[in-house]
């Protein structure tokens, strides 16, 4: 019985998921536990309970523990984690589906999408009171899809099969035009200036519930999405004839993946703000610990990039305390030597 | 202080001589502008720029809103020459600026981008140009109007404003010795898209707070800086100052913020919106913005109207 047990857990470490549900777990506790004051995971759990079964609270905690941990760190760490997933996971089907390991969905125009879109409507004040602070996610968000389906479209006058070289320089040069007239926008926005520069830095800062919520229902689909084509991405990276030559519909399977993709991108961007390098990054350190196949790639990326802005996004605001650094910028900093590392030691080895 | 740095400057003037039947006319003179450049100033001013509100509402104060032939466009405009050309607050329009052939160019240190001087071009053409960074302190903008009213020939005008400023900062200080509960003050100058700035000492707006009795909670900070939320949270201030007041609704949307809730300043709706113009530029019109944050803060102590 012992032995079974034993034998159990090995295997779950060998197979290497534990290590990175436990991982998980501890980026959860250090990105609730850490910030302008420390909370012990005594008193977040205390929190938690108070919150959810309605026990009551530890003495030692005060109501602006409880503000913090229920209402700023846990919406915002659950949100990094949202969100981190779901850029690498639409990174990894992209890249699996143009077979271009710098390919990513801001290549297919997504972030400049939302960019223009969100710019236009701080430079314009537009707002609306239905929506009141997911005005601007919801602007992001539609924005972002609107362009890859105009790049899609584009790409099917160009190219009916729709061949990875055509979508990827459509892409770019789509995304070059709509960055002329973000320019555009800014340049005139005067005074809105900083608010646009600001968001396009990425932040996690003031999200809170209703983003999540807001977001949920998109990664979930997203993410559904992209996890039942799991087949059809592993036969196309092969290429795109054996692809078809096993029956694969390889033009229905592209605008999909890239439709899915585009709704885990956007939405996660239309929250945060422009985010670089986790979903060009995630999916290749996975692929070296993990291997290719997609039913094990793209859960297990979603969970690296969860990891990854969680930790990023707690260094982001805690290295500089009280202030807070735009997280995009460190995603990058950190994110660019850690695949350095990760490349390096693979490679020695 | 003042004293000595109106000598000081006097010391630097080189007079001209005009060789005109042995009389001494004095048509320019050397000063050291805010920055510490040696500018040659012409004794006979007629048209004037300004490039920043904070310089033009001292020049409208010293009595010479007529002389101003363009501001930026932040500028106030009430009561100037309707025809006044109005120029970017950065990359100013030279050649226009060229062809009003003004007498002096007052500056500001935030025209610049980086250390480019945007009126080298002017400076070349032989058109005065003087700087006036942005003050850091209250006396910095007293020391500017001074600087103001030497450079324009209206030392007398600028002296009688800095001493009517100085008798009121003296009085709220008094008013503010007497104080014994002390409020902690987060005073918030922007949000942008959920990044929030406030600032630290090594700033005016931390006088201000200071002056009329209030503990800014960033006080262990210097200049500028952008705040976290959950930082604000556990600071726990008593009152709540934006400037921002050219935003529609910004006390109901700071009273709203996640975790804000369990603020002492939001539960005692102890939040208020001051004048982002009088708060933020460094002219004599600051002491409007002190009044507002005074009865913001101590509204039982203070009474202006």
């Amino acid at each position: 019985m012992q032995k079974l047990c034993i034998q159990i857990i090995t295997t779950l470490i060998k197979s290497k998921y534990l290590l990175l549900l436990a991982l998980l777990t501890i980026a959860l506790i250090l990105g609730t536990g850490i910030g302008s004051v420390y909370i012990s995971p005594i008193k977040i759990f205390s929190i938690l309970l108070h919150k959810v079964f309605n026990i009551s609270l530890i003495d030692s905690v005060k109501n602006t523990d409880v503000a913090i941990i229920y209402h700023i760190r846990l919406p915002r760490v659950l949100i990094a984690a949202l969100i981190g997933g779901s850029l690498a996971m639409s990174g990894a089907a992209i890249q699996s589906l143009l077979r271009n390991p710098l390919a990513s969905p801001y290549t297919l125009g997504v972030s400049s999408g939302a960019s223009l879109g969100v710019a236009i409507a701080i430079s314009f004040h537009l707002t609306s009171p239905f929506l009141s602070n997911m005005f601007l996610p919801v602007v992001g968000f539609l924005s972002s899809l609107v362009t890859v389906i105009l790049i899609l479209y584009l790409a099917r006058k160009i190219d009916r099969n729709y061949s990875t070289n055509t979508i990827i320089l459509v892409g770019i040069v789509s995304s070059l035009f709509i960055n002329g007239l973000l320019t555009l926008v800014i340049a005139l926005s005067g005074d809105e200036l900083k608010n646009i520069i600001f968001w396009q830095m990425g932040s996690l800062s003031l999200r809170g519930y209703d983003h999540l919520l807001g977001i949920l229902p998109f990664v979930i689909i997203g993410s559904l999405g992209l996890l039942v084509l799991h087949k059809e991405l592993d036969a196309l990276a092969f290429g795109e004839e054996s692809a078809k030559n096993i029956g694969v519909n390889t033009q229905k399977v592209k605008i999909l993946v890239i439709l899915f993709s585009a709704t885990l991108t956007g939405s996660a961007i239309a929250i945060s703000g422009i985010i670089g390098f986790v979903g060009l990054v995630s999916p290749h350190i996975v692929k070296r610990i993990y291997g290719q196949k997609h039913l094990t790639l793209l859960p297990i990326s979603f969970l690296f990039g969860g990891i990854f802005l969680i930790l990023t996004d707690l260094i982001a605001r805690t290295i500089v305390s009280p202030s807070e650094l735009p997280v995009g910028s460190i995603t990058a900093l950190i994110g660019a030597p850690f695949f350095a590392f990760i490349f390096f030691y693979k490679r020695g080895k | 202080m003042r004293k000595l740095f109106i000598a000081l400057l006097v010391l630097t003037f080189v007079i001209t001589l005009s060789g005109c039947k042995g009389e001494i006319e004095v048509t320019e003179f050397t000063v050291t502008d805010r920055e510490g450049t040696e500018v040659v100033i012409p004794t006979n001013i007629t048209k004037i720029v300004s490039t920043a509100p904070s310089n033009t509402e001292v020049i409208i104060g010293l009595g010479l809103g007529d002389m101003l032939v363009a501001v930026d466009k932040y500028s106030p405009t009430e009561g100037l020459s309707e025809d006044i050309a109005i120029i970017n607050f950065r990359e100013p329009d030279i050649e226009l600026l060229i062809s009003l052939e003004p007498d002096i160019v007052v500056a500001s240190g935030h025209n610049k981008v980086g250390d480019d001087d945007p009126f080298k071009l002017l400076k070349e053409a032989g058109i005065a140009v003087v700087y006036i960074p942005s003050a850091d302190s209250l006396q910095g903008i007293l020391d500017d109007i001074t600087f103001i009213g030497l450079v324009l020939g209206k030392v007398e005008e600028a002296n009688t404003i800095t001493t009517d400023l100085q008798t009121e900062f003296d009085e709220i200080a008094a008013i503010a010795a007497t104080i014994t509960t002390k409020v902690n003050v987060y005073f918030e100058i922007g949000d942008y898209s959920g990044t929030l700035y406030s600032f630290g000492t090594e700033t005016f707006l931390n006088e201000v707070v200071t002056l009329v009795g209030g503990n800014n909670i960033y006080s262990s900070e210097s200049g500028w800086l952008n705040v976290s939320v959950e930082d604000i949270i556990s600071k726990n201030p008593d009152v709540i100052v934006t400037n921002q007041s050219n935003v529609e609704g910004i006390v109901a949307s700071i009273m709203s913020r996640t975790g804000f809730d369990t603020i002492d300043a939001v539960i005692n709706n102890q939040v208020f919106v001051v004048n982002g113009n009088s708060t933020s530029r460094g002219s004599q019109n600051i002491i409007e913005g002190i009044r507002e944050v005074a009865e913001a803060l101590y509204p039982n102590y203070y009474d202006f109207d």
